[in-house]
């Protein structure tokens, strides 16, 4: 057994500090803790590459293990039943071209897949790992796929292609009749001209580019639990009078954050679909592995455990929300914005330094927690943001990070739905309001322009038309004020899966914080941003 | 500001009766931009109107009982002047309806920074949805459920036919304010087992204090009633029981709650 921990070691490149094997953890008993049990400690066997698992090579499933990235180490927690990862279809290449969903959500990029994980594969395997797959890992599968330029977005910004249906359809397969029309204005991976694969081929074909997003501390995300969601409450909160969507196969309504689009209602649906476009499998998954698929999902917990700046983030009578044991802890369903339950609780066990503690921790955990005040108690003016300002806040409204990113632990929304902050949409997408570096990479997406029917509900904040890289929700719905809006976020695992936002935008933490001090025009300091990068970085 | 939504609705071919008669006394109706007029804790929402300058509303959130209007878009203001003290130097509508026009309008963009003259009551936020609702009820942060939960008891026989109404802001397709009405005439009818489900849809033309009537877009009604059936065959009336109707001529209003002419109902038949 050593001999074969010690191969996957040096294969996966896995620090390996749970129990080994098969072993779950579920009798740490961590629902009912309010106090994780004491972390372990460091392990001189952490990656400093970081570790990459591939499909149909992987080890057998860790209880808990730790990853190496630049800011310190993520945690992952697994709390399910024992699996074999060889044969469970999350792991093995299911489908036809070598990927596994394991592929682009990779344990120590906290189950997404980091841009710098993407490069360190190309080199490693000049391009022929699987995750560049034709289909979706390159910018158009008609392109030359051996040039690395032919998968620009996903090298420079960890971006897979998503091939969605002009005009949408429902989930019953009848089309929708949008609300908009839409052209190309702009295709640098001319796709969608594409006579194969474009707008105008014979299955008329939208291509947008997004990130994957993290599998883990999915009960954050899903419902019916949550609380939001069930059989009799029906309608999305965020005023727009519609009914959420529906679990197909138990009649529940669903939660709609799942996806960036949240067109897959549910995991099992999600499963399906990743199978038949990112696998390219062949038939559909059983029923067997559809709940092989979804009670993985639902037992993988990551957050960053160790900080370079703060030290340990897990230890014993720490912060109560940093760590994956303590997400693993904590209920869901909490609401946030508020003083009685804060989003990410208190950091009052950093106020005293610990014994051992250096001065330059000290420092750095007090700068994570002026970075969480400025989170949770900076107002500033929240404008011209549809789904967000459209809620009952008026347009400004003078409120902090927490109005929206409310939910306890994971900082996403517990209201269900999507928005639009302007990540994809011009003018606040747009090259006036971005950095040096985002003006060389903004030409690389394509933009559309969308003109809206005169007896259409416009998106409130830009109109009837409106130029946008990705419509997001609206190429879903059909809807003109979905434009530009897609499902928020979990903040966690930061540190482990650069770049941010739905489309890469943001290179890193500083990039990510720039884009809301411009876009909402907040006025940080220097100091506020080093700041609040840490705090981020810290989840 | 009333000039420019009489403008706009023309250019939109839609019919505006001649000028006739004003709403009575104590009651405004105009269209105007919002002025956001900022505090030390949350700003006030203020309209201008012949020289007045009214309070409308602090800034809110979706529990709010009146949603704060939009910079960047012009109002219909519907209220009651109160003879409440001013606050934050404006008269107090109240009641008041606001409806954000659809339309952009970028002249619509006055912010008054906070010059410590105002303070308004803001309470903070208290906690929100969480399971277990037990773990607030204990520290008491909640109050206790009652009994058998908030879900109201279901109807007993006899089953007697009901009507659920829902409002809807002006020019606006659908009664996003609503869902509660919604969700209640979906209960009624699955209890009841409902033979019948009729839907009715209006269209308004509300009197402005200008004597202005600016009237809804003629296809509004129909479309209000269609979205509306759709909405309520989503959330499980069958569609084979429901009767959807609208009324294509607009309702005159007279000034006084003519934001109640904007509506759509749910007849529910055992």
């Amino acid at each position: 057994m050593l001999s074969r921990l010690h191969e996957v070691l040096r294969r996966s490149r896995l620090a390996w500090l749970g129990a080994a094997g098969l072993t779950a953890v579920g009798a740490l008993a961590l629902a009912a803790a309010q106090t994780p049990p004491p972390a372990p400690e460091p392990d001189a066997n952490y990656d400093e590459n970081g570790g990459w698992w591939a499909p149909g090579e992987s080890p057998a499933m860790p209880a808990e293990a730790q990853f190496l990235n630049d800011a310190g180490a993520l945690g992952f927690l697994y709390t399910g039943a024992p699996i074999d990862t060889r044969t469970h279809p999350f792991f093995a290449p299911i489908g036809t071209n070598g990927r596994a969903c394991v592929t682009c959500h990779q344990p120590a990029n906290a189950m997404s897949v980091s841009v710098a994980t993407i490069q360190r594969r190309w080199t490693e395997t000049n391009g022929a790992d699987p995750i560049f797959a034709a289909v979706d890992g390159s910018n158009c599968p008609n392109l030359p796929q051996a040039d690395p330029a032919s998968h620009s977005l996903l090298l420079k910004r960890g971006l897979f292609r998503i091939a969605l249906p002009w005009p949408p359809k429902r989930p019953d397969g009848t089309v929708i009749t949008p609300e908009f029309s839409i052209e190309v204005v702009q295709d640098p991976t001319g796709c969608n001209t594409n006579a194969q694969y474009g707008l105008t081929s014979a299955a008329p074909t939208i291509s947008v580019y997004r990130r994957p997003r993290p599998v883990a501390n999915l009960k954050y995300v899903v419902g019916p639990e949550r609380g939001i969601g069930g059989r009799y409450n029906l309608f999305g909160p965020k005023n727009t009078g519609l009914p959420m969507a529906t679990d197909p196969e138990t009649g529940e309504r669903v939660t709609m954050q799942i996806m960036a689009d949240a067109r897959a209602p549910t995991l099992r649906a999600q499963a399906r679909d990743a199978a038949a476009t990112h696998l390219q499998m062949e038939g559909a998954l059983t029923e067997a592995q559809l709940t092989q698929l979804t009670d993985f999902e639902m037992s993988v917990y990551a957050g960053q455990v160790l900080s370079n700046g703060a030290g340990r983030l897990d230890e014993p009578g720490g912060p109560r929300a940093l760590g994956p044991r303590n997400l693993a802890a904590n209920p869901n369903g909490v609401l946030g914005d508020n003083f009685d339950d804060p989003v990410f609780f208190d950091f009052n066990a950093w106020k005293t330094p610990r014994p051992g503690e250096t001065p330059a921790q000290t420092a750095f955990r007090a700068s994570v927690m002026r970075g969480y005040d400025i989170y949770f108690l900076r107002p500033f003016w929240v404008r011209d943001s549809m789904h967000l300002n459209t809620v009952g806040l008026g347009n400004p409204a003078k409120r902090t990070c927490a109005t929206c990113h409310n939910m306890q632990m994971t900082g996403m929304d517990l209201v269900s739905g999507w928005v639009d902050v302007g990540v994809s949409n011009l003018p606040f997408a747009g090259q006036v309001l971005t950095t040096p570096q985002d003006r060389e990479r903004r030409p690389d997406l394509p933009l559309f322009k969308i003109t809206c029917k005169e007896d259409a509900p416009p998106h409130m904040f830009l109109g009837r038309v409106i130029y946008t890289h990705d419509p997001g929700r609206a190429l879903i719905s059909g809807r003109c004020m979905d434009v530009g809006s897609v499902v928020m976020q979990q903040f966690r695992g930061l540190s482990a899966r650069a770049p941010y936002f739905s489309n890469g935008s943001a290179a890193n933490l500083r990039e990510l914080v720039d884009f809301y001090d411009r876009r909402y025009n907040i006025g940080l300091t220097e100091q506020d941003k080093v700041d609040l990068i840490n705090f981020l970085g810290v989840l | 500001m009333a000039r420019r939504f009489l403008s706009l609705a023309l250019a939109a071919l839609i019919p505006v009766a001649a000028m006739a008669a004003t709403p009575p006394a104590g009651h405004v109706n105009f269209v105007a931009c919002p002025i956001l007029q900022d505090t030390a804790t949350v700003p006030c929402w203020m309209a201008d109107y012949q020289g007045q300058r009214y309070y409308l509303t602090i800034q809110t959130d979706a529990s709010g009982e009146i949603y704060p209007p939009f910079l960047g878009h012009q109002a219909l203001i519907e209220g009651v002047v109160s003879d409440e003290p001013n606050i934050c130097g404006g008269k107090v509508l109240k009641p008041v309806k606001i409806s954000v026009l659809p339309d952009l309008d970028p002249a619509c963009n006055v912010m008054l920074p906070d010059d410590g003259r105002y303070t308004v009551p803001f309470a903070p936020r208290g906690p929100g949805p969480r399971a277990p609702v037990a773990e607030l009820i204990a520290r008491g942060l909640r109050e206790a459920q009652p009994p058998g939960g908030a879900r109201p008891p279901p109807p007993s026989p006899p089953f007697v036919e009901k009507t659920f109404t829902l409002y809807f802001e002006y020019d606006a397709q659908r009664a996003t304010r609503s869902i509660r009405e919604m969700q209640a005439a979906l209960v009624y009818a699955e209890a009841i087992k409902a033979r019948r489900v009729e839907i009715m849809a209006w269209r308004a033309a509300p009197l402005l204090s200008n004597g202005e009537r600016p009237a809804e877009p003629e296809w509004l009604a129909e479309r209000r009633a269609k979205e509306l059936a759709a909405v309520m065959a989503d959330i499980g009336i069958d569609p084979s029981t429901m009767d959807v109707r609208w009324q294509s001529a607009a309702v005159k209003g007279d000034g006084v709650d003519d934001w109640q002419d904007r509506r759509a109902t749910i007849r529910v038949i055992p």
